[in-house]
């Protein structure tokens, strides 16, 4: 059973690609535009996909709309009406190629080969029983997870080079590390994490993994508690994945250590996220500092800054400059930044809706019912 | 990346080489069987790339194809040939009457792109995992505590199954022969394979269910203790049946007949379950009511049981030896008189490879294909034991622990065995469990309890000298394609 998007370019392939994927076999979807090809992909996971017909550009194209929307991990095969065309498709990332016309047997063992070959096998584990991406299990979601089996697991999280571990026992936290922190430090960044990958072994630890259990249901609370809270002191602030640096106008001595750390990794840009990762200090306490230096003007938006070091540099005196530049940048920031866009009143929230189908038995089954009722009364 | 280029013309050979090079891919040419077989011993090739001339069933060894990632071109090959290949495992046939050898190199670039770059590329933006124990019950459940809209993909070897959750709720479930709830079921009876998830954003949908989630979810539990209360009878996870002589699997009417042919032709039972186009339950009853009938026969009662057929070595060829694996090491380890050298002598049965003794560790040499061999030692459960183990330590692949129910004495020293040989070596492992019955108390499952081991990992009961229970152990060792290196 293999779930396979067509982008059909001809309707006159209709009645035949129907005709091929008619059976068990396939659960074929055909999309007829780009539009179309978007919104499913939303909210499907396609085995393949296959344009057809297929020519340089057209695939080309859809590649890149397919790389643009983060959808590059669906396997795409083009089916050529063209031969002319095949040199140049493969160069493209295409898995597979078909060259119309092409006898039955033949296309349903390419498209077969193709998708076992695309399919994520467990022999490509690396060791451990699942893995994926924090966009869509974060730590809490794997605490919750680990609790419920009551087994013995190790959560290896990964964002570029930044690798934090977690450990369970019978389903409790026994140990948790990143960076220099352990324990609920390490859980409470661990948790921020929002890009990245994850992996999870289940496995029985050995002797030397005892530590003192932390009831995983009271961890949970507790991040739910921190993420909850820190949250509040990010809401203002550019997003996580803007980046931000010190500005160099502003003298920045006497600082207290925090402050004075976050001034000295923003005299590079760096994203947020990155240097809430970078640093061992408490989220928190980072966001709240990092809150206070936008007020004053000490730290932001590299685009500000950026436009703001270009706009000073071509005024002649230095003098005139440091005396203005404070006031003019915090003025930049409070435009670039306002506190609250949209008030609560105003946004309009859209609750996702189940609908759920009446349950009804068919005439013919209530057809059978009365005939069994009416032997069992005689 | 290896490439192995197989012509026996020279010249069209070192043209696709010289290609492939061009696009950076390290080629080897060989222009004849010899040269090709003594390659495959000393290299690793990633792919293999063979002119039809020399890809013939006489020319290439059984299982290359399927093993190795190979590819086939001609200047002209029929369709019934080209199918030929594709049925022997190449995956792909290119055919080109100009220019062939650079649509070779070409297409030869797409497969290797398809096996590294792309699988790559899937792995660092998909979920996925190997099931074991409960992990679909526990993401379902995360599901639906998290209001998480999902769609998950559920493989067991060919086999497909598909779950889709809208804000936590199943809203719909497929197999290849069912839908709704009954689908849902199956998917969650299954305890190997592999899974996908993928969310997904909607704001609206409607579910074709009509049950909540956490009665998906029950009857699924309920289901799953049926399978295992039918497999408990029987002392195995994976019990064969053979069809009473004399009769056909057309003999019977639907939905008996879909059973009797599932459960005679496929040899995992779990494989054989999926696969019937009737729930799991149904299944169970009617798969109980044939074997209770004497239609269905397990095979351990049959008459005339078979000795290890060339199926089983290569089933251990393909369960234990990675694509890159010439030689490897299986460890048969437990107390004197449970079995060990019994199951020694039937590996070497088919190569007639003689059995060696050197202090006190029995051994034997057994080729498993034509370029790979099994090194297979039987070895006491004793204090020396860490010793022999520490020597043996380099390349073991798997190892069979065998368990003497009636000797609790020794569990205390054969767990502390079996949990270094998790935490240390991650190979496969199947326990055995002798002696089961008469001087022992235990069950199965006190057996599990008590030494801790894993749901992923195979315990069965066996009597010494057994042939099916050999098989069984054997067969215990999973897929090299399903198995994720435990430890």
């Amino acid at each position: 059973m293999l779930d396979i998007l067509i982008y059909l370019l001809d309707k006159k392939y209709e009645a035949e690609v129907q005709a091929l994927f008619s059976g068990e076999t396939y659960r074929p979807y055909i999309a007829y535009s780009m539009e179309e090809i978007l919104e499913i992909c939303q909210q499907e996971l396609f085995d393949l996909a296959l344009i057809w017909p297929a020519t340089y550009d057209e695939t080309a194209d859809f590649l890149t709309i397919l790389n643009i929307h983060y959808i590059s991990f669906m396997p795409v095969i083009a089916v050529l009406e063209d031969a002319s065309q095949l040199d140049r498709m493969l160069t493209l990332p295409i898995i597979d190629y078909m060259k119309l016309p092409l006898p039955r047997e033949e296309f349903c063992e390419i498209l077969s080969n193709a998708a076992n070959d695309a399919e994520l096998s467990s022999s490509e584990m690396d060791g451990v029983t699942w893995r994926g991406i924090l966009e869509e299990y974060g730590l809490k979601d794997l605490i919750q997870m680990i609790t419920d089996s009551r087994l013995d697991a190790h959560i290896t999280l990964k964002f570029k080079d930044k690798i934090g571990h977690v450990f369970f026992k019978n389903g409790d936290i026994i140990r948790a590390r990143y960076l220099g922190l352990t324990g609920m430090a390490a859980l409470k960044k661990l948790a921020f994490w929002k890009t990245g990958n994850f992996s999870v072994s289940f496995s029985p630890l050995d002797k030397n993994s005892a530590g003192e259990p932390l009831n995983a249901t009271k961890a949970f609370q507790v991040l739910s508690a921190h993420l909850g809270e820190l949250q509040k002191y990010l809401h203002g602030l550019p997003s996580l994945d803007d980046e931000i640096m010190t500005n160099p106008m502003i003298t920045s001595e006497g600082k207290e250590p925090l402050p004075q750390k976050i001034v000295d990794i923003c005299q590079t840009p760096i994203r947020i996220f990155d240097l809430l990762q970078l640093l061992d200090d408490d989220d928190i306490a980072i966001a709240k500092a990092l809150k206070e230096m936008f007020v004053d003007g000490i730290i932001g938006s590299r685009e500000a800054i950026e436009s703001i070091i270009a706009e000073e540099s071509k005024k002649k005196s230095w003098s005139k400059l440091s005396s203005t530049f404070s006031s003019l940048f915090k003025k930049k920031e409070l435009e670039n930044f306002p506190m609250e866009t949209v008030t609560e009143e105003e946004a309009e929230e859209i609750i996702p809706t189940l609908k759920i189908e009446k349950e009804a038995f068919s005439p013919e089954v209530l057809r059978k019912i009365e005939t069994r009722l009416e032997e069992w009364y005689r | 990346m290896q490439l192995l280029i197989c012509d026996s013309s020279r010249e069209r050979g070192a043209k696709v080489a010289e290609f492939l090079q061009k696009a950076k891919f390290e080629v080897l040419v060989c222009t004849s069987q010899d040269q090709f077989l003594e390659k495959l011993r000393s290299e690793s090739p990633a792919l293999l790339i063979f002119h039809e001339a020399m890809a013939s069933e006489r020319e290439v060894p059984s299982g290359i194809f399927k093993r190795i990632p190979s590819l086939v071109y001609g200047e002209e090959i029929e369709v019934t040939e080209k199918l030929n290949f594709y049925r022997r495992g190449a995956r792909r046939v290119v055919t080109e009457k100009l220019g062939l050898e650079a649509k070779v190199a070409a297409v030869a670039g797409m497969i290797a792109f398809r096996f590294r770059e792309f699988k790559k590329l899937r792995q660092n933006s998909l979920t996925f995992g190997s099931l074991q124990g409960t992990i679909l019950f526990d993401i379902l459940q995360n599901a639906y505590r998290e209001k998480k809209n999902l769609v998950l993909h559920i493989h067991f070897q060919n086999w497909k199954a598909k779950i889709r959750t809208f804000q936590g709720h199943i809203v719909s479930a497929a197999t290849p022969n069912l839908k709704g709830i009954e689908a849902a079921v199956k998917a969650l009876v299954v305890s190997n394979g592999t899974f996908l998830i993928r969310h997904y954003h909607k704001i609206e949908d409607v579910s074709h269910l009509g049950c909540s989630t956490f009665g998906i979810l029950n009857e699924a539990h309920f289901h799953r203790q049926e399978v295992d209360r039918f497999l408990d009878s029987f002392g195995m996870r994976n019990p064969r049946f053979i069809l009473k002589p004399g009769l056909t699997p057309e003999f019977f009417d639907h939905p008996e007949n879909e059973v009797v042919e599932a459960f005679t032709q496929y040899l995992n039972f779990q494989l054989a379950l999926l696969k019937t186009p009737i729930p799991v339950l149904k299944t169970i009853q009617i798969l109980k009511k044939l074997c209770e009938n004497g239609i269905l026969i397990w095979e351990r009662n049959s008459s005339g049981t078979e000795g290890i057929t060339p199926e089983d070595i290569s089933y251990i060829y393909d369960s234990l030896f990675p694509a890159e694996r010439k030689e490897g090491k299986l460890l048969i380890l437990g107390l004197p008189g449970t079995g060990k050298k019994g199951i020694l002598e039937a590996l070497t049965t088919l190569s007639a490879a003689p059995v060696k003794k050197l202090q006190g560790v029995h051994f034997a040499k057994i080729p498993v294909s034509l370029d790979a061999r099994l090194n297979v030692f039987s070895i006491d459960i004793s204090k020396q034991l860490q010793t022999v183990l520490d020597k043996l330590s380099d390349g073991i692949l798997a190892c069979i622990l065998l368990i003497d129910a009636a000797r609790e004495d020794q569990f205390d020293y054969t767990k502390y065995l079996f949990q270094q040989l998790i935490q240390n070596y991650g190979v496969q492992i199947v326990v055995g469990v002798t002696h089961l019955t008469g001087s022992s108390s235990k069950s199965m499952q006190d057996i599990r309890e008590t030494f801790q081991i894993p749901p992923g990992i195979e315990v069965l009961a066996v009597t010494q000298d057994s042939m099916e229970n050999i098989r069984q152990l054997l067969l215990g060792f999973r897929h090299i394609s399903e198995v994720s290196t435990r430890g």
